[in-house]
């Protein structure tokens, strides 16, 4: 219970018309919410849910969304930390070449992994020649597509908390006669922790709602390459009810996300300093 | 035998220019106002900063001379660094702390564990042992920063600062704690402070240096008696 003069000194009033815009901005998010709420069939729910294609695509997108998450943990960090610390030239460029996945249309990324990775893409033929390999149309298709995405998200995170990290604990530990790679796993690492677990959140957040890239490049075959964003797309020229359910597992899991997040996300990364 | 040390280091506009020799065993003091480049000779001493010209060398070893292309890294320079701040690593135990310099050079857990216990016991801070650094005082911060230092038996001990960030109430006894911890020490030891008493209760010798430059070296009270510049003269005018 808050004391009544605690409360009285912590809020500072907002002047009434921003008051107003604020209320109806909240309104703006909120009221899609409200209206996909309403009309779910509540009672159904776990019919809908048990239903075989339904349940096809919840466990392939749980797989495949924390098989990127794990793609961008271990491709991620090397790079955010050579972004981070890294001095050559074109830095810049680098960081933006490897995020511009985050702003692009996903539609316009699942072009460019298609005429690349794809089968007859300038580097996929490859694959299929000599590995008899090919991504588009497979598992792999879903998770290089949505690991495309979702990577940037841990990249700058995890950038930011290394950025902001005290260097001179890193000078500390290799006086002590740490090679860099042990006082990257015993220094660095446990300092920006939040936001290693903060990034990697995000970026399977992002996959599991990957739909554009995905079924650009990896199409939409149930059981292998139909997610579920891809399955409520579908589900709704066939059956709303299915679209519905499947909205609603996947808000509550972005808004556990982003609840559980909440100071981890923003305030990650005062690991190091005391 | 000793650290020999004749170089210069050109940082953005500023240069600093030095002529280095301390024995095992002896401390000196370096002295200077901020911006003298006192935290710059550290720094190219313990393998952070490469230096542009001259030559570092210890025991007759040469650490960094850019023109036979030599630099040793920081990591593999018998060098132990005690910084202003400690930067005690938050997320670890005192005594995880103190064995880190062995565990890192692959000493197993048991032996580095045993090695910093005994640290611990010599600066006084056994029952401390299992504390997180936030958990223990400015000056017990200091004592398990020195013994982390230690640990890996450097032969020569750069203390940056060391009592800058305490307490003006607890300075003086910390001061005379670190003056007898540092007489078991057989290093060779630089001490760079900004207070004239911490060179005389902790120093054999000192060495003042101005704009990257050495302007004076000698013993506190030979230098005290005839200062050679303003700034000396300020510096050591209200303590002798």
């Amino acid at each position: 219970m808050k004391t009544a003069r605690s409360t009285r000194r912590a809020h500072d009033r907002a002047p009434w018309p921003v008051v107003i815009v604020a209320t109806l901005a909240i309104a703006f998010f909120a009221l899609p919410f409200i209206g996909l709420l309403g009309r779910t069939p509540w009672s159904d729910l776990f019919n809908v849910l048990g239903e075989s294609r339904v349940r096809t695509a919840l466990w392939l997108s749980i797989r495949t969304s924390v098989a990127s998450a794990i793609a961008s943990l271990t491709f991620g960090v090397p790079l955010a930390w050579v972004l981070a610390r890294g001095r050559f030239p074109g830095r810049s460029a680098v960081r933006a070449l490897c995020t511009m996945s985050m702003v692009l249309p996903p539609v316009v990324g699942g072009v460019a992994l298609f005429f690349s990775f794809g089968r007859q893409g300038v580097f996929g033929r490859f694959l299929d020649d000599w590995f008899s390999f090919q991504f588009t149309f497979s598992v792999w298709g879903v998770i290089l597509a949505q690991t495309f995405v979702a990577m940037p998200y841990l990249v700058l995170t995890v950038e930011a908390a290394i950025r902001q990290a005290d260097a001179r604990f890193e000078d500390a530990a290799r006086s002590l006669g740490g090679s860099r790679w042990y006082v990257f796993r015993r220094i660095t690492a446990p300092a920006i922790r939040p936001a290693l677990i903060a990034g990697a959140v995000l970026a399977w957040a992002r996959a599991l709602g990957e739909f554009g890239a995905t079924i650009t490049f990896a199409g939409n075959f149930p059981g292998t390459t139909q997610t579920m964003s891809i399955a409520t797309y579908l589900a709704l020229d066939t059956d709303a009810r299915e679209a519905l359910v499947l909205s609603v597992v996947m808000i509550a899991t972005s808004f556990a996300v982003l609840f559980g997040l909440r100071d981890r996300w923003m305030g990650a990364a005062t690991g190091m300093t005391r | 035998m000793t650290l020999d040390a004749r170089f210069s280091i050109v940082r953005h506009t500023f240069t600093l220019d030095v002529d280095v020799h301390v024995a095992p065993g002896e401390t000196l003091a370096v002295l200077g106002p901020n911006g003298a480049g006192k935290t710059t000779l550290l720094r190219a001493l313990a393998g952070l900063a490469p230096i542009t010209n001259g030559s570092i060398s210890l025991d007759g070893t040469v650490l960094d001379e850019p023109d036979h292309s030599v630099f040793v890294p920081v990591e593999k320079r018998p060098v132990g660094l005690v910084f202003q701040d400690y930067l005690l690593f938050p997320h670890m135990t005192v005594i995880e702390n103190v064995a880190f310099g062995l565990r890192a050079r692959g000493t197993v857990r048991e032996s580095a564990r045993a090695r910093a216990g005994e640290l611990l016991e010599w600066v006084g801070l056994s029952e401390h042992a299992e504390k997180k650094p936030g958990q223990i005082s400015g000056g017990q911060a200091q004592r398990v920063a020195l013994a982390r230092a230690m640990a890996v038996s450097p032969r020569l001990l750069l203390l940056d600062e060391p009592l800058a960030a305490l307490d003006v109430t607890t300075r003086r006894s910390v001061r005379t704690d670190l003056s007898h911890l540092l007489a078991n020490v057989d290093s060779a030891r630089i001490l760079v402070t900004h207070d004239p008493r911490d060179a005389r209760v902790l120093a054999d010798r000192m060495m003042i240096i101005e704009n990257g430059r050495i302007v004076q070296s000698g013993s506190f009270d030979s230098i005290a008696a005839n200062p050679a510049t303003p700034y000396v003269h300020e510096l050591l005018g209200d303590v002798s």
